[in-house]
């Protein structure tokens, strides 16, 4: 395609486009788009005749698809728009790097969606924030201690995702949307828990890797370095499937229990709503995660299905053994306010360590049965250990 | 018929790759090295960590006793800034990758170390300083971005959907299906930049997930509507994204690589100018619409766009008035509006798949295209108009050179 150089040159080349050369004769005949059947009947127009009587949940992705009479095919059709577009024959096709339906597909990914559409809510307007009390210095501590850590940590799947995002075909829109509405919900966990440390008296606490920076030692590395190196942090070169676990399984999925647990911990309504709408958000994405790579797996080639368990089974002890599993259950900025918070004061810090020992517990079991029903067991293979090591 | 073309996908992005297994140490050795964990082993010490021990005033903790207060509105960034000790986002480059602004960075931690556990390049210390990411009122307009975005369940009402003359709802059907096009190029094109701003911009990352989520929420809803009323998805619109797509991909060089890429030629096309455009385009078929759905729906459109290009405009403006040189990086935006206006123009203004649809509906009906040509006619001067316009507003005054015609071609 030539750039034009100047307005003259840009207006001649205006007035020579057929279509602006056939509206100045007056002819405004719509084009092929217009006359065209459908691409069933061998036209370019994309398909016709879909009728869907919306019902009091409106129109939803899920009863939409049912009544559809074209399944989502296996395999996208390269086009730029949704899947049943249609396109004119000599158009190009595009390679996305994720075009098969086995790579991007969730079991109940229009259901999540739909669930998430309907979920949104404003950090600034839905928690009571009026509702918050003041508390103790030691518990006020904590909690702030905890949200800062929260606080950055929800930057992260916002950061990645789009690049996944704009390599699916867009034959699956409702990967992509789902997809999209993670990252509102991950810039919304972003400012509630930014607003949260501000609220109450207690401000941005420590920073929240400082510690574990601090005490790192690679002679005591567990792995070997080259290998923890790896899985240190997940990046947009990741392949989508080690993506999904090291994200939406592994990642948020402790951090949903470290939602759950926050939210039992509340000490006022403002808190617990909080927490109670995060984790909702954030079951959505584990539950995407988890039935994604399940999909993957129970459709994927034979050949292609065994290379990818053992890498998902590889992964899975590689980043248990570091830090986006144990090394965050151990994270010092939300197990220590946890005890603090379960013990009420310093003073009966030992009943506090005895509760998170208990939802270290829940933690680790939760995770293994998720793996399993994912399809990649883990019971017997896991890496962290099934008892808090404190 | 020989088979089609293939091409890559429009948004350049880095390849990626598996991890290939390689042995690991066997489960029992690693869990009695875990035991031994640095954090393991204090905890059954009864100790807590510095951040409990850490004084309140003077120590690593920062702003002890600061209550922020809910404005009209609510817990707002607003409210929130007006008490923090880092309001806005300053020009020191950034320590830490995953860092907000309103923490303190440990003392302790050198800069070797530092060096060390935060690359620059592939990373969200790429873009660190105000002229390369932050706008006038940051908060404001996240806050509006939320506040704004359209709630499917509480505000469209799906019963007032009604169907339409065939050739009105195809015409439909194709805008829509131009839309959604439109939208996906968008959301490709600007999404993986979330990942390059540092965090100490929590405002501008939350508008742009908002901004995202814009986009694809309205491709969900076009996508339902075609579906729901006895239409279907119309055809792809080829060269939609005529220069565009090369503009992106050269400011992003595919993501790739220790180089400097140019957010502002991105904000610039897909902000400022392809959200212009579409702004217009969503007026054309908000006053096309043959139904309250319809029109609804495109006024929602419309206001997603606005936010879009306001954004983009208070971002450049922000660049030019803060960047180091003013002049190079006017020139360099001049030569990027150079190539998108007459690309645009020829493949997007003028293209029969997004016009003629248009005149169907604004005509109403197949029969009564000419009067939706003579409607786009009277209009079309308002494509360049408002775009100039704001172009005057954020100082890039392109009056004497832009390249999209002043008047209708046809």
């Amino acid at each position: 395609m030539t750039i034009p150089i100047d307005k003259a040159e840009a207006v001649e080349r205006i007035k020579q486009l057929p279509q602006v050369r056939r509206w100045r004769e007056g002819n405004y005949e719509p084009g092929a788009w217009f006359t065209s059947k459908p691409a069933e009947e061998g036209g370019i127009w994309g398909s016709w005749g879909h009728r869907f009587q919306p019902n009091r949940r409106g129109v939803s992705f899920v009863e939409l698809n049912r009544a559809d009479r074209h399944p989502v095919p296996d395999e996208g059709l390269g086009l730029l728009p949704d899947r049943e577009a249609g396109v004119e024959p000599d158009s190009p096709r595009y390679d996305y790097p994720l075009n098969q339906k086995y790579q991007v597909w969730s079991y109940n990914v229009e259901s999540l969606y739909e669930e998430a559409v309907s979920r949104q809510w404003s950090a600034t307007r839905d928690i009571p924030w009026e509702k918050l009390e003041p508390m103790p210095e030691d518990q006020e501590r904590a909690l702030c201690q905890f949200v800062s850590f929260l606080h950055t940590v929800e930057f992260v799947p916002g950061d990645t995702l789009p690049y996944y995002m704009a390599r699916v075909d867009p034959s699956f829109p409702e990967v992509r949307l789902f997809m999209s509405s993670q990252c509102a919900d991950e810039a919304r966990h972003m400012e509630v828990f930014g607003k949260r440390m501000y609220a109450n008296g207690g401000g941005p606490g420590m920073e929240p890797g400082a510690e574990a920076l601090l005490q790192f030692d690679p002679r005591k590395s567990v792995l070997p370095q080259e290998i923890a190196r790896t899985v240190s942090g997940v990046n947009p070169t990741w392949d989508f499937l080690a993506y999904s676990y090291f994200v939406q399984m592994i990642g948020e999925a402790v951090v949903l229990d470290f939602f759950r647990f926050g939210e039992f911990l509340g000490r006022n309504p403002c808190d617990k709503e909080m927490f109670r709408r995060i984790m909702q958000d954030e079951a959505r994405h584990v539950s995407f995660g988890t039935m994604r790579i399940k999909y993957y797996l129970d459709h994927a080639p034979r050949q292609e299905r065994e290379a990818a368990s053992e890498m998902l089974h590889y992964l899975a002890s590689a980043c248990e053994a570091s830090a986006t599993g144990f090394g965050l259950l151990l994270q010092p900025s939300a197990v220590e306010p946890f005890a603090l918070l379960a013990a009420g004061s310093p003073g009966n810090l030992d009943k506090g360590w005895d509760v998170v020992r208990e939802f270290w517990a829940t933690a680790v079991e939760e995770y293994i049965n998720r793996c399993e029903r994912a399809g990649i067991p883990r019971r017997g293979r896991c890496m962290l250990p099934e008892q808090a090591p404190f | 018929m020989a088979s089609p073309k293939h091409v890559p996908s429009p948004i350049a992005l880095p390849p990626t790759r598996r991890h290939k297994p390689v042995p690991l140490p066997p489960v029992d050795e690693v869990k009695a090295k875990l035991y031994d964990h640095a954090e393991a082993q204090r905890i059954r010490s009864g100790q807590l960590g510095e951040w409990f021990t850490t004084p309140l005033a003077g120590g690593e903790w920062t702003e002890w006793g600061k209550r922020a207060k809910p404005d009209k509105i609510g817990m707002t960034f607003m409210a929130i800034n007006r008490i923090s000790a880092n309001p806005e986002p300053t020009n020191e480059p950034a320590r830490r990758l995953m860092h907000s602004r309103y923490i303190k960075t440990h003392h302790a931690i050198d800069p070797e170390m530092e060096e060390k556990i935060a690359p620059k390049y592939g990373t969200p210390r790429e873009m660190d300083r105000r002229d390369q990411v932050w706008i006038e009122h940051a908060a404001e307009l996240a806050e509006e971005a939320l506040d704004r975005q359209i709630r499917p369940a509480r505000q469209l009402h799906w019963e007032d959907m009604t169907p339409l003359g065939a050739g009105v709802e195809r015409a439909f059907d194709q805008f829509a299906t131009y839309l959604i096009q439109a939208m996906y190029l968008c959301s490709d094109a600007s999404g993986p930049w979330n990942g390059l701003i540092h965090y100490g911009f929590a405002e501008v990352k939350s508008f742009l997930a908002y901004e995202l989520f814009d986009y694809n929420l309205m491709c969900g809803l076009l996508r339902k509507r075609v579906m729901a009323n006895g239409g279907g998805m119309g055809v792809q619109v080829d060269g939609l994204g005529a220069g565009l797509i090369d503009v992106c991909n050269e400011a992003s060089r595919g993501f790739v690589g220790e180089v400097e890429r140019e957010f502002s030629s991105v904000v610039f096309a897909i902000d400022v100018l392809f959200n212009g455009l579409l702004l217009e385009m969503a007026r054309l078929g908000s006053a096309g619409a043959h139904s309250r759905f319809d029109r609804h729906l495109m006024t929602q459109l419309v206001q997603d766009c606005a936010r879009h290009v306001a954004f983009g405009c208070r971002r450049i403006s922000f660049y030019l008035r803060n960047c180091p040189d003013r002049e190079e990086a006017a020139v360099k935006l001049h030569l990027v509006a150079d190539r998108l206006e007459p690309l645009q123009a020829e493949n997007h203004l003028l293209n029969p798949k997004v016009l003629e649809p248009l005149a169907v509906m604004l005509g109403g009906g197949a029969g009564a295209v000419d009067r939706g040509m003579a409607i786009l006619r009277e209009f079309w001067p308002q494509f360049a108009g408002n775009y100039l316009a704001r172009l005057d507003a954020i100082g890039l005054a392109r009056r004497d050179r832009c390249l999209i015609p002043a008047l209708a071609p046809f």
